[in-house]
C-alpha cells in the first residue's frame, strides 16, 4: 500500500529535518568556540561529576602547595637562625679557651667576661627570631611570648613550652613547622647534674613573687639529693609566732619535709640540700615554688655559669682549679649544644626536602589532574571540525533540495 | 428528455458541492487540526421502464471527514509525553546548571572556606588570616543561601506554572463541555451527519488539554466525548465540567497542590495526575527539586554542626575557650520549625513539636510524616517519605515532652493533644540552609589552640614521652571555669608500667582525683591512652567498712564472701546483660579484680595501703622485729642490693630503714610491695591488691593504718602477732553498666556509688621498651590551661580535617562527596530527560505524521480532483446542451 502524504507532511518533514542539523551545528559550533566538550552537566553526568571531583582534587593540591609555602618560610627562617647561633657558640667557645691562658690577669679575664656577655645576648636575640606574622619561633605554642627573657639576676631564663606546630601538607602527612627553644636550646644533656627554680602556675601573690638565683652551693650535699626534686610551699601566717611570712620545704616524690616553718626574708637566699634559690617579694599562703632536678644544661646557662666563674675568681691555686674545671665542662657543654644545633639544623633540612618534594609531587600530580581534565571536558578539536563541516554541507543539501522540492506544484500548470 | 436534463442536473449539483468541498480543503489546507473532507456519492433511484432501470444521475451521501480515533488518541498521548518531558527538561535543567557550573557551585565556595581555614591554621596567631577566614566564612554562607533561594524561586516559579496550568485545564474543559452540548444538539434532530468542523474543533481543544494532563476520552452515544485526565479523574462528563485550581498544601503551604473545586470544597488530586505539564512539575518537584534542597540542608548542617563542635573544644586567640561559630543548629525556633502541621488537623491547636539533630552522619535527606491513623489520638506513625518504609509505630503515651528517635533525629513532643487523621510533616534536613548564620564577630573568635598544654617536668628520667593530646569534651568540671583548666592534672609514674593521675592544684601536695585514677597499667614501648575515654564511663570504689581495714590477730583479710553483679543496658534496645563474679571469704582484692577485670565492659584496678609509724623497741635485747608477707625486715644479716655488707639494724625501727629493706627485696618487688617513707612514717604499697601481711614479734610497739592502731608486739617467747590489710579495687565501668552485690556489708557496700570518671581529655603517651628507654618511678607529666597559646593551632588542624572527614551518609561521604553526588544525581535525571524528550519528540513526529498521512489536505490531490471536477462539470454541462440540441431537434422538426 502506498502511503498517502499530506501536504504539510511534506513541509514538515523537510523542515524537521533542517532544523535537526541545524541544532547539531549549532551545538557543534558552540562547542568550538568553547573549547568545552561538556557545556551542560546533564551532557555527560558520569564526566560531569569526575570533573567536581577532579577540580575538588586540584582544590586540595592548590591548598597543599600554600601550606608548603608557609612551611618552607617558617623552616628557612629556623634554620638561618640556628646557623647563626652555631657561629656564635664557636666564637663562644674560642674565647673561652683564651680565657683559660694562665698568662691572662683578672682584667684581661672580666673583658672576655663582657664579650662573652654579648655573645649570649646576641644568641637569645636570634632564639627570639620572630616569624613572617611576629610570632616568636622557638616559644613552643606561646608565639606572643617572648621564649628568652633576662630574670633580675642578669640571666636568661626560657619562657615557652614544649609546643610543636604541625602544618598539613598532604591528605595524611602533616610536617613540624617548629621546634621549641625548650626542645633545642634547653634539653641538652650536661656534664653535671643541676636543677631549675620556677614558680607555680597556681600562685595568687598579686604581683607574682619570682624565684631565680638558683646554684649549687655544695656539689656533694646535691648529688646526693638528685635526681630528687623540692618544693618550697608557703604557709598561713600564723603557723609561726610572732606570725609572719613563712614556707616548708618538701621533696616531692615522697613528701618528706626538708625545712619546716621556715621565716621568709624577701630576696634571701634559701639554701638547702646544696642548692641555693632566692624568692623576692610578697608570696601569698599556698603559693608554691618548684625547685626541679635537672640534668639537661641549656645553652646560654652554660655559658652565663661561665662568666660568673670568671667574674668571681682570681688568681689563686684553688681559683685556677675551680675555673679549669668549668673551662672543661664549658667546652663539653657547649660541644653537645653544638651538636644539638646540628642535629636540629639537620632535621629542619630534612624537612626542607620533604617540602621541596612534596612541592614537585604536588606539581606533577596537578599535571595529572590537569590531563585527566582537559581528557573529560576539552574538545577535540579535528573531530568537533570535521564534524561541523559534514552537519553544514548535510544542511546546505537539504534546504537546497526542500526549495527546489517545494517548487512542484500542480498549481503552476493552472 | 426531462429525465437526461434532470439526470445532468444531479451531476452539475454534486459538481458544485464537490468542488466546494474541494475549495474547503485547499483553503484549510494550513488550518491547524482541519481533517481534510470529501464528498461521498451515489447513484439515485432508478426508474423503472420496460426496457429495464434507468438510472436518474447521481447524488451526494455525505461530507465525509477523513479521520482515524487510535491515531487521533495517539497523538493525544504522545503531545501530553513531549509536554511531560519538556516541561521536566526546563526545570531541572535550572537545578542542575545552578548546583554544577563552576560560577554558582557551591563545591567551589566550600573550598574557598577550607583555603582560608587553611591560611589561617598554618598562622593561627594572624589576625589577617583570621579576618579573611571570617569574611570567607560569611562568603560560604551567603552563596549556600543563594544557591538555596534561586531553589526556592524555582519553587514559586513550579507553584504558578501549576496555576497557570490548572486555569489552562478548567478553561479548556469548559469549551469542550460546550462543544459536546453543541455538537449532541446538531445531532440531535435525527440528522446522521457529522458536523464534522466542531469535530475539528473538539479534537483540537483536547490535543491542547493533553500538553498540560495525561487525557483518556470516551465517546458518548450523543456524539459527545467524556474527558479524564490523570489517572481517570473525571474533568468533563457530557457537558458538565470540573475546575482545577492550584492552591498551597495544606500540609505545607509552601507547596501548591492540585484540587478540584467542588462548591466550598477542595478535592486534593495531586497524587492522581500524571503526565503533561503538571505531572512533570509533581515530579520534579518531589524527585529532584525538594532532596536537593534537603541535600543541600544536610551538607549545611555538617558543616555548621562539624566546626561548631570543634571551635568549641579549643582555644580561642583571647585564652578563653571557643564558642560556636555558627548559629546552634538545635536552637529552639529552627528545631520548632522542622516540624509542620496540616492546617485541616483537629483542634485544639495545642501542638508543640521540634525536632533536634543527634547524628548528623545518621541523617537521610528525605521528608518524614507523623500521622495519627486512629482510632483514638495515641496510635501513632511514622513513615519515611523516600521509601515509603514505616520508621516507628505505636501508642503515645500521655506523658509530655516524649521524644522519639530515628534516623539521627529527635521529635520531642513537649505538648498537645491529636487526633485520628492529624498530620505532620517532619523535615529535619530542609532548613539546614536557611539557619545557617555566623554568629561569631570578631576574628579572634576562631578557636584554633587547643585549651590544653603539657609540660614535662624538668628532672625526668625515663624515656616516656608525648605523642599527643585531645579534647574531647569541654563540658566537663575540668572546663568550668573558662580560661583555666582546674584542676591542673599531672600523670605521675609510680614505676615503668604504673601511673597515676593527680590533681595537681598544690605541686607541693598532689592529691588523688575524685574518683581516684590510681595504679593504671602503662605498657612501656606501646602507645597508651592514659585517661579514661569513655563519657558515659563510671568509678565504682570499694570503700567501704569492710575494705582496707587492719586485721590484728588474722592472716587475712576478712571480707565476706558475695556475688558482684554488673549490668549493662543497650541503650537502643533496652535489653539488659548481666555478668556476675561470686568472690570467697577473705578472697584477696588482687584476685576479686582480675576477675571483674574478665568481664565485658570492667577494668579495674586494685591496690593495698597502709602506713607504719611510731617505731618503740622492748626491752634490751628484746628489739621488735618486723616481717611482711614471709620476708623478714629485720633481719641483720639481710645485705641491699648493690651493697657488700649487711646494714645495722637500727634501735629503735627507723621508717628510712624499712622502706631500703621493702625496696631492697627482690621477692617483696615480684609482689608489686613498695615503700616510701618521710622520715617518720612509712608507707607500703601493693600495687596487685593483694594482702599486706605484716607480722610482729620481739617487744616494742608500733602503730598501724591510718587510724593509727597501737601494736605492741609480743615477747620473743610468745607467738608473733600478725596484721592483715587487705586491697581495695577501684571499678571502671562502661557507660550504661551498673554494678552491684548481694552482700550490704561486702566490697562496694549497700548502695555502691558510680561517680563519672570522664575528664574529657585525653593524652597520648609512649616510651622506650628497654631499660633507659621506659618511664621512670616519680616521671611527672603536668597538664595545664594552653595560657599565651596563641601560636598553637591543633584544635585548627581538626578543624581543618573536617573538610575531608566522612561526616555524611553513615561515615562514607565528606561535605564535598555529598555535593558531589548531588550533582551528579541531577545530571543524571536531567541527561535522562533530554533523551526521554528527544525520544518522544520523535514519536510526536511519527504520529503526527501518521495523522496527517490519514487528515492532511494534499494540495496536489485537490488540484487534480479541481482539474477532474472541471472536467466532470464540463461534462454535466454538455449533457445538458446535449438535451437542448436534442429538444430543438425535435422542435425544428
Amino acid at each position: 500500500m502506498t502511503v498517502r502524504l499530506s501536504t504539510s507532511q511534506i513541509y514538515n518533514r523537510g523542515l524537521n529535518a533542517m532544523l535537526d542539523v541545524q541544532k547539531a551545528a549549532n551545538r557543534t559550533q558552540e562547542q568550538i568556540s568553547t573549547n568545552k566538550r561538556v557545556l551542560s552537566p546533564a551532557d555527560d553526568p558520569i564526566a560531569a561529576a569526575r570533573i567536581l571531583q577532579l577540580r575538588q582534587e586540584k582544590a586540595n593540591t592548590n591548598q597543599f602547595n600554600n601550606s608548603l609555602s608557609t612551611l618552607n618560610n617558617r623552616l628557612q627562617r629556623e634554620e638561618t637562625a640556628i646557623a647563626g647561633i652555631s657561629d656564635q657558640i664557636q666564637k663562644a667557645q674560642e674565647l673561652i679557651i683564651q680565657s683559660g691562658n694562665a698568662a691572662l690577669n683578672k682584667d684581661q679575664r672580666g673583658f672576655i667576661a663582657v664579650e662573652l656577655q654579648s655573645l649570649v645576648d646576641g644568641m637569645a636575640q636570634l632564639m627570639n627570631s620572630r616569624d613572617a606574622s611576629g610570632e616568636y619561633l622557638f616559644a613552643g605554642f606561646q608565639g606572643k611570648t617572648q621564649p628568652f627573657q633576662k630574670g633580675a639576676d642578669g640571666r636568661f631564663a626560657y619562657q615557652g613550652d614544649e609546643g610543636q606546630r604541625f602544618i598539613q601538607v598532604g591528605p595524611v602527612t602533616s610536617i613540624a613547622a617548629n621546634d621549641s627553644g625548650y626542645e633545642v636550646f634547653m634539653d641538652i644533656p650536661g656534664v653535671q647534674s643541676g636543677f631549675r627554680a620556677r614558680a607555680s602556675e597556681g600562685n595568687t601573690a598579686v604581683p607574682p613573687a619570682q624565684i631565680d638565683g638558683a646554684v649549687v652551693r655544695n656539689r656533694d650535699q646535691f648529688e646526693s639529693f638528685f635526681p630528687e626534686s623540692a618544693v618550697i610551699e608557703f604557709n598561713p601566717e600564723t603557723a609561726v609566732t610572732p606570725p609572719g611570712i613563712n614556707y616548708t620545704i618538701k621533696q616531692v616524690s615522697d613528701g618528706r619535709v626538708i625545712s619546716e616553718n621556715a621565716r621568709y626574708v624577701s630576696g634571701n637566699d634559701i639554701e638547702f640540700n646544696g642548692m641555693s634559690v632566692r624568692i623576692q617579694g610578697q608570696p601569698a599562703p599556698g603559693d608554691t615554688f618548684m625547685v626541679e632536678s635537672d640534668s639537661s644544661k641549656g645553652l646560654l646557662a652554660g655559658i652565663e655559669d661561665y662568666i660568673a666563674v670568671l667574674q668571681k675568681t682570681g688568681n689563686s691555686t684553688a681559683d685556677r682549679e675551680i675555673r679549669d674545671q668549668a673551662l672543661s665542662r664549658t667546652i663539653t657543654n657547649l660541644d653537645s649544644a653544638q651538636g644539638k644545633l646540628l642535629d636540629t639544623r639537620a632535621a629542619v633540612g630534612a624537612r626542607l626536602n620533604q617540602v621541596e618534594s612534596a612541592k614537585a609531587n604536588n606539581d606533577d600530580f596537578d599535571l595529572v589532574v590537569d590531563t585527566a581534565l582537559s581528557e573529560l571536558e576539552d574538545l577535540d578539536y579535528a573531530k568537533a571540525i570535521s564534524q561541523l563541516t559534514q552537519e553544514t554541507f548535510v544542511l546546505e543539501a537539504a534546504q537546497a533540495s526542500f526549495s527546489k522540492v517545494s517548487k512542484l506544484s500542480l498549481f503552476n500548470y493552472f | 428528455m426531462s429525465s437526461l436534463i434532470n439526470t445532468a442536473i444531479s451531476g452539475i449539483r454534486l459538481n458544485q458541492t464537490a468542488l466546494s468541498v474541494t475549495g474547503h480543503n485547499i483553503v484549510n489546507a494550513n488550518t491547524e487540526g482541519y481533517s481534510r473532507q470529501s464528498v461521498s456519492q451515489s447513484t439515485t433511484i432508478a426508474l423503472r421502464t420496460s426496457a429495464g432501470y434507468l438510472g436518474t444521475g447521481v447524488q451526494v451521501d455525505d461530507i465525509t471527514r477523513h479521520t482515524e480515533k487510535f491515531l487521533v488518541d495517539q497523538v493525544v498521548q504522545d503531545i501530553g509525553t513531549l509536554s511531560d518531558y519538556d516541561t521536566y527538561l526546563f526545570n531541572i535543567s535550572q537545578t542542575n546548571n545552578l548546583l554544577a557550573s563552576e560560577q554558582t557551585s557551591l563545591s567551589r565556595a566550600m573550598n574557598d572556606y577550607f583555603d582560608a581555614l587553611n591560611e589561617a591554621v598554618n598562622d593561627p596567631g594572624s589576625l589577617l588570616g583570621r579576618q579573611l577566614l571570617l569574611s570567607q566564612t560569611q562568603q560560604m554562607v551567603a552563596s549556600f543561601d543563594s544557591v538555596e533561594s534561586r531553589m526556592l524561586e524555582q519553587n514559586s516559579s513550579v507553584n504558578k506554572q501549576m496555576q497557570a496550568a490548572a486555569g489552562a485545564v478548567s478553561s479548556l474543559g469548559q469549551q469542550i463541555a460546550e462543544l459536546n452540548q453543541v455538537i449532541a444538539d446538531s445531532q440531535g434532530g435525527g440528522s446522521s451527519q457529522n458536523p464534522n468542523d466542531l469535530l475539528d474543533e473538539r479534537d483540537t481543544l483536547i490535543r491542547e488539554l493533553s500538553k498540560y494532563v495525561n487525557v483518556n476520552t470516551i465517546s458518548r452515544e450523543d456524539g459527545g466525548l467524556d474527558v479524564f485526565i490523570g489517572q481517570n479523574q473525571p474533568l468533563v462528563v457530557g457537558a458538565d465540567t470540573q475546575t482545577l485550581v492550584a492552591a498551597p498544601g495544606t500540609l505545607d503551604s509552601s507547596r501548591f497542590e492540585l484540587y478540584f473545586r467542588k462548591g466550598g470544597e477542595l478535592q486534593n488530586i495531586t497524587r492522581q495526575m500524571a503526565g503533561g505539564e503538571l505531572g512533570a512539575l509533581v515530579r520534579f518537584r518531589n524527585e529532584a527539586l525538594d532532596p536537593a534542597l534537603n541535600s543541600l540542608g544536610q551538607i549545611g548542617l555538617a558543616i555548621t554542626d562539624g566546626i561548631n563542635q570543634q571551635n568549641q573544644l579549643g582555644m580561642d586567640l583571647e585564652g578563653s575557650l571557643g564558642n560556636p561559630i555558627f548559629k546552634d543548629i538545635n536552637d529552639a525556633v529552627v528545631a520548632r520549625d522542622r516540624v509542620k502541621a496540616d492546617s485541616r488537623n483537629a483542634p485544639p491547636n495545642n501542638k508543640d513539636m521540634s525536632i533536634t539533630i543527634d547524628d548528623i552522619s545518621a541523617l537521610t535527606t528525605s521528608d518524614y510524616e507523623l500521622t495519627f491513623p486512629g482510632p483514638g489520638g495515641q496510635q501513632y506513625s511514622i513513615v519515611r517519605k523516600s521509601d515509603g518504609e514505616v520508621m516507628e509505630k505505636g501508642m503515645l503515651s500521655n506523658a509530655r515532652p516524649q521524644e522519639i528517635s530515628i534516623d539521627g533525629f529527635t521529635l520531642s513532643i513537649d505538648q498537645g493533644t491529636f487526633s485520628a487523621g492529624d498530620r505532620f510533616l517532619l523535615q529535619p534536613t530542609r532548613t539546614g540552609v536557611g539557619q545557617m548564620q555566623v554568629q561569631i564577630t570578631r576574628p579572634e573568635e576562631f578557636a584554633f589552640a587547643s585549651p590544653i598544654r603539657i609540660d614535662s617536668a624538668s628532672g625526668n628520667q625515663g624515656g616516656a614521652e608525648v605523642l599527643s593530646s585531645q579534647v574531647i569534651s569541654t563540658d566537663t568540671s575540668l572546663f568550668d571555669n573558662n580560661g583555666s583548666f582546674n584542676p591542673p592534672l599531672a600523670i605521675r609514674f609510680t614505676s615503668a608500667s604504673t601511673y597515676d593521675v593527680l590533681d595537681y592544684s598544690n605541686p607541693a601536695n598532689p592529691v588523688q582525683m575524685d574518683p581516684p585514677l590510681t595504679n593504671l597499667r602503662f605498657v612501656p614501648g606501646a602507645q597508651n591512652a592514659l585517661l579514661p575515654s569513655d563519657p558515659g564511663g563510671t568509678t565504682v570504689r570499694s570503700d567501704s567498712a569492710v575494705t582496707g581495714v587492719l586485721q590484728i590477730g588474722a592472716t587475712d583479710n576478712a571480707y565476706p564472701g558475695e556475688t558482684i553483679t554488673v549490668e549493662t543496658t543497650d541503650p537502643a534496645t533496652g535489653f539488659i546483660t548481666q555478668q556476675s563474679v561470686t568472690t570467697d571469704a577473705a578472697e584477696e582484692a588482687s584476685v576479686t579484680a582480675r576477675r571483674l577485670s574478665a568481664l565485658d565492659g570492667v577494668s579495674t584496678t586494685a591496690y593495698t595501703q597502709t602506713s607504719l609509724q611510731d617505731f618503740t623497741t622492748g626491752a634490751p635485747g628484746e628489739p621488735l622485729q618486723l616481717s611482711l608477707n614471709g620476708e623478714d625486715l629485720t633481719d641483720p644479716n639481710f645485705v641491699l642490693p648493690g651493697e657488700a655488707v649487711a646494714q645495722d639494724v637500727p634501735v629503735p625501727l627507723t621508717a628510712d630503714f624499712l622502706r631500703d629493706r621493702i625496696n631492697g627485696n627482690a621477692d617483696l618487688a615480684a609482689l608489686g610491695i613498695t615503700a616510701k617513707s618521710d622520715g617518720v612514717k612509712l608507707s607500703v604499697f601493693a600495687s596487685t591488691g593483694i594482702d599486706l601481711k605484716f607480722s610482729v614479734d620481739g617487744g616494742g610497739s608500733l602503730t598501724v593504718g591510718d587510724d593509727a592502731d597501737l601494736v605492741t608486739a609480743p615477747l620473743p617467747a610468745d607467738p608473733a602477732t600478725d596484721l592483715t590489710i587487705g586491697g581495695k579495687i577501684d571499678v571502671q565501668l562502661a557507660a550504661n553498666t551498673v554494678l552491684s552485690s548481694d552482700q550490704p556489708a561486702g566490697l562496694f557496700g549497700a548502695s555502691p556509688t558510680a561517680q563519672s570518671n570522664f575528664l574529657g581529655v585525653q593524652i597520648n603517651m609512649t616510651s622506650g621498651s628497654g631499660a633507659d628507654g621506659q618511664p621512670s618511678a616519680g616521671d611527672t607529666f603536668t597538664i595545664n590551661y594552653n595560657t599565651n597559646g596563641s601560636a598553637d593551632n591543633r584544635n585548627g588542624a581538626a578543624m581543618l580535617a573536617l573538610g575531608s572527614a566522612p561526616m555524611l551518609s553513615g561515615g562514607n561521604l565528606t561535605v564535598q562527596d555529598a555535593y558531589g553526588q548531588l550533582a551528579e544525581k541531577l545530571g543524571i535525571l536531567t541527561s535522562q530527560a533530554r533523551v526521554n524528550q528527544s525520544a518522544s519528540e520523535s514519536m510526536l513526529r511519527q504520529s503526527m505524521d501518521a495523522m496527517q498521512s490519514v487528515s492532511g489536505v494534499n494540495l496536489e490531490e485537490e488540484a487534480a480532483r479541481l482539474i477532474q471536477l472541471e472536467q466532470h462539470y464540463n461534462a454535466s454541462a454538455r449533457l445538458i446542451g446535449l438535451a437542448r440540441e436534442l429538444f430543438d431537434t425535435l422542435l425544428n422538426m
